[in-house]
């Protein structure tokens, strides 16, 4: 028998019912778009720049520095070796240029070595790349690692055609993390940048915990309820949509000129302490709150002071909850430009703060150096650029996942 | 002598040890009471630091702006109708309503985007995901939302305003739309996360009295849970609009910084937030007018930002419906 017959339904009706049946299911698939739409952007994100991290460049090299083949020169150290050989230096100070550390990282600041796919005609030869010899290289186009392997064969050509250098140059290698930055894009690293975000980001994890598990303690266990805290708390909930150019302002009119810290690491601190405070506040708020309070009575009725049980009972119980509050905040930190910009701006700096002074010192962050490769005229620095967008994603990438680690071992339900 | 006290002393108490120790033991507490009241007057005055941030905020933007507008070349009147912001060039005009244009057009485009994507991503999270599916799902969303604006703003200038360029004719190196598409997908988390807690909370009874009523799923969706949940959603959309409005990096680096009025989102604009962060690079000496119109623009800026906010919340607390 046909179900249809046996249905309550008139046929209209059943037709009724199954487009709207099929309106639901457009709905779901529908709401699925964004998600799918989300995920295609973060991984071309990702692809964009590692693309653009190993480039082929097209080098018209300038002065008349020699190339080695790979059959003499099987590594960046062999090449040294040589390179150093033909300049004349003696054994002894070949040696000690290469193994002495001090020596060393100054040879490296100035000298790389570069394995070329197609040189003077020649292919597979190694250079040495040297600054102050004024071989100007320049760079005559880039490709990207997708974009030249497809055409690997046409460079090939074109750079024997045209006396070029050709090489497959991976712009995120060693070097670019141990180098500090520099004019000459061959020669540009990363070193001043992560060194930098390094002194900020530790002074900035410092105040912001203190002054921000301080303000939830005192909002959650010490304040009377009442207007005073009332006002605190509207007036956290605003400070968090303030937008981060305004804490910029703030930090240029407080802190650079009333406090006249210049464009110094600690001005560039305060700064961004102050632009995660809210963020901070909220999630150490949240994680006490979460205490029961039966464990405060405890302590209490055992003639525990408030001190003795936020201490021993409420903050080891939350660290967990506080801990991954810090973190998600201080991982803003680290990819905030705009604040910066006025309480910074410094975009170009080839040294890294240091000394007895080095609160006072101007830095540089990661997102203000990549900002600044890409203000740079030079069309070489965009890649380099991207390398550096690397370098601060898998820094936070790795920063989300001990985040999402310790959330899931330590977080403790009642 | 010795004898005698100590008799006399035996005679006040039976035990002149307990004496010490609790004369020792209130000591003690008295001194733990005034550390008590010393932690408690620091953490006062952490607390205090977040109240001294919104004061310094206002001082920062508010003396500077009264001695922007104190300037002979510049009146409330030509800020609010110039049509013209040239704050650098030698024939100066002050009109912010190029940058508040720039500003909404940049906006618009961005909750164009933002919106349906929030919302989708909310409903589908909320009402279809399951509880494993919503737990990889959600700290996905929130990488969207921590890639940091430099990236994203390069992103929109140099791979996806390509793009747009091969379909869009007259479409600007810089223009509005790339970093719009850009922003919407930023947004994208603050919409989904308010809806999604909102859509949650609405209660389970409604849904089933729905479907015992014969609805199907996406009629329980569109007609109850929505609109139950709408203050949160609307609340989480003017949010979303209060960061669209405040981000910097975006739209300084793909939109440009030609203050124009304009409605065409391929054209090159500048916002607001564009201009601070383009005149904070300048050369600008620090007590001139154009310096000081930074701080103006700044001022405007906070304003719209924080009326939005005091909205967002107003339209949470007063308008959420209450199911216990």
């Amino acid at each position: 028998m046909d179900t249809r017959k046996t249905s309550l339904l008139k046929p209209s009706e059943h037709a009724q019912l199954q487009a709207r049946k099929r309106r639901g299911q457009l709905l779901r698939y529908l709401s699925v778009i964004p998600v799918v739409l989300a995920l295609i952007l973060i991984v071309f994100v990702f692809l964009t720049n590692i693309n653009n991290s190993f480039v082929w460049q097209l080098v018209k090299r300038g002065g008349s520095g020699q190339t080695f083949s790979r059959a003499e020169a099987p590594n960046a150290e062999a090449a040294f070796k040589l390179e150093l050989n033909a300049r004349g230096l003696s054994q002894e100070e070949m040696s000690k240029t290469l193994t002495d550390p001090e020596e060393r990282r100054k040879f490296l600041l100035r000298n790389r070595a570069d394995y070329l796919l197609e040189a003077n005609g020649q292919p597979n030869r190694v250079v040495v790349y040297t600054i102050d010899r004024g071989m100007a290289d320049d760079i005559q186009d880039q490709y990207g690692f997708i974009q030249g392997l497809r055409q690997k064969q046409a460079l090939l050509e074109r750079a024997k055609a045209e006396n070029l250098d050709l090489f497959l140059n991976p712009l995120l290698d060693k070097d670019f993390l141990t180098r500090n930055n520099s004019a000459k894009p061959q020669m540009a690293g990363f070193r001043t940048a992560i060194i930098g975000t390094l002194w900020v980001i530790s002074l900035v994890i410092i105040i912001s915990t203190f002054v921000g598990v301080a303000t939830a303690i005192y909002l959650e266990d010490y304040a009377q309820k009442g207007r005073f805290s009332n006002f605190l708390e509207v007036n956290l909930r605003n400070l968090a949509g303030v937008p981060s150019i305004v804490y910029g302002i703030l930090g240029l009119y407080v802190f650079v000129r009333a406090f006249h810290m210049q464009k110094s690491v600690i001005a560039a601190a305060l700064t961004l302490s102050l632009l995660i405070l809210p963020v901070v506040v909220i999630a150490a708020r949240e994680a006490i709150r979460a205490v029961p309070d039966s464990l405060r009575q405890a302590s209490y009725g055992l003639g525990a002071t408030k001190w003795q049980t936020v201490s021993r009972v409420v903050l080891p119980n939350a660290i967990s909850g506080i801990v991954t509050g810090v973190i998600l905040a201080v991982a803003r930190a680290i990819g905030e430009t705009a604040p910066l910009l006025l309480v910074g701006g410094a975009g170009f700096i080839t040294t890294i703060p240091g000394g007895k002074d080095f609160l006072f010192d101007s830095y540089s962050v990661m997102p203000l150096q990549i900002y600044s490769y890409f203000a740079t005229p030079d069309q070489a620095f965009k890649e380099i650029a991207s390398a550096g967008i690397m370098v601060l994603l898998g820094i936070l990438i790795l920063i989300y996942l001990f985040a999402f680690v310790i959330r899931a071992r330590f977080a403790r339900k009642w | 002598m010795m004898d005698k006290s100590m008799e006399k002393n035996a005679l006040k108490t039976n035990n002149p040890d307990s004496v010490q120790s609790l004369k020792a033991s209130l000591q003690k507490r008295f001194t733990s009471r005034i550390g008590e009241n010393l932690i408690g007057l620091i953490l006062l005055a952490c607390a205090a630091i977040s109240v001294l941030t919104t004061v310094g905020v206002i001082i920062s933007l508010g003396s500077e702006t009264i001695s922007f507008f104190a300037d002979p070349l510049v009146s409330i009147w030509s800020f609010l109708t110039d049509h013209q912001w040239t704050p650098f060039f030698s024939e100066k005009h002050f009109g912010i309503t190029p940058l508040i244009v720039g500003t909404l057009l940049v906006t618009v485009i961005s909750l164009v985007v933002g919106i349906p994507l929030g919302l989708g991503a909310a409903i589908f999270l909320s009402e279809f995901a399951g509880d494993k599916t919503r737990r990889y799902i959600m700290p996905i969303l929130e990488i969207l939302a921590g890639i940091p604006t430099v990236v994203l703003g390069y992103f929109a200038l140099f791979s996806l305003t390509p793009i747009l360029k091969t379909m869009i004719t007259g479409i600007g190196t810089q223009n509005a739309l790339a970093a719009g598409i850009i922003m919407g997908f930023m947004i994208l988390p603050t919409i989904s996360s308010i809806s999604v807690d909102s859509m949650q909370a609405v209660p389970g009874r409604l849904r089933e009295a729905a479907y015992g009523l014969g609805s199907t799923k996406a009629e329980v969706i569109t007609k109850v849970v929505i609109p139950a949940a709408l203050s949160g959603i609307v609340a989480s959309i003017i949010l979303a609009m209060s960061r669209a409005i405040g981000e910097t990096m975006v739209v300084t680096l793909a939109a440009g910084a030609r203050p124009m009025i304009t409605f065409d989102p391929r054209d090159a604009i500048a916002t607001m937030t564009a201009f601070i962060a383009n005149a904070a690079q300048s050369d600008q000496a620090a007590g001139s007018v154009g310096a000081k119109a930074l701080f103006a623009v700044g001022a405007t800026l906070f304003v719209i930002t924080l009326v939005l906010n005091i909205i967002s919340h107003q339209v949470v607390s007063r308008f959420s419906e209450k199911y216990d």
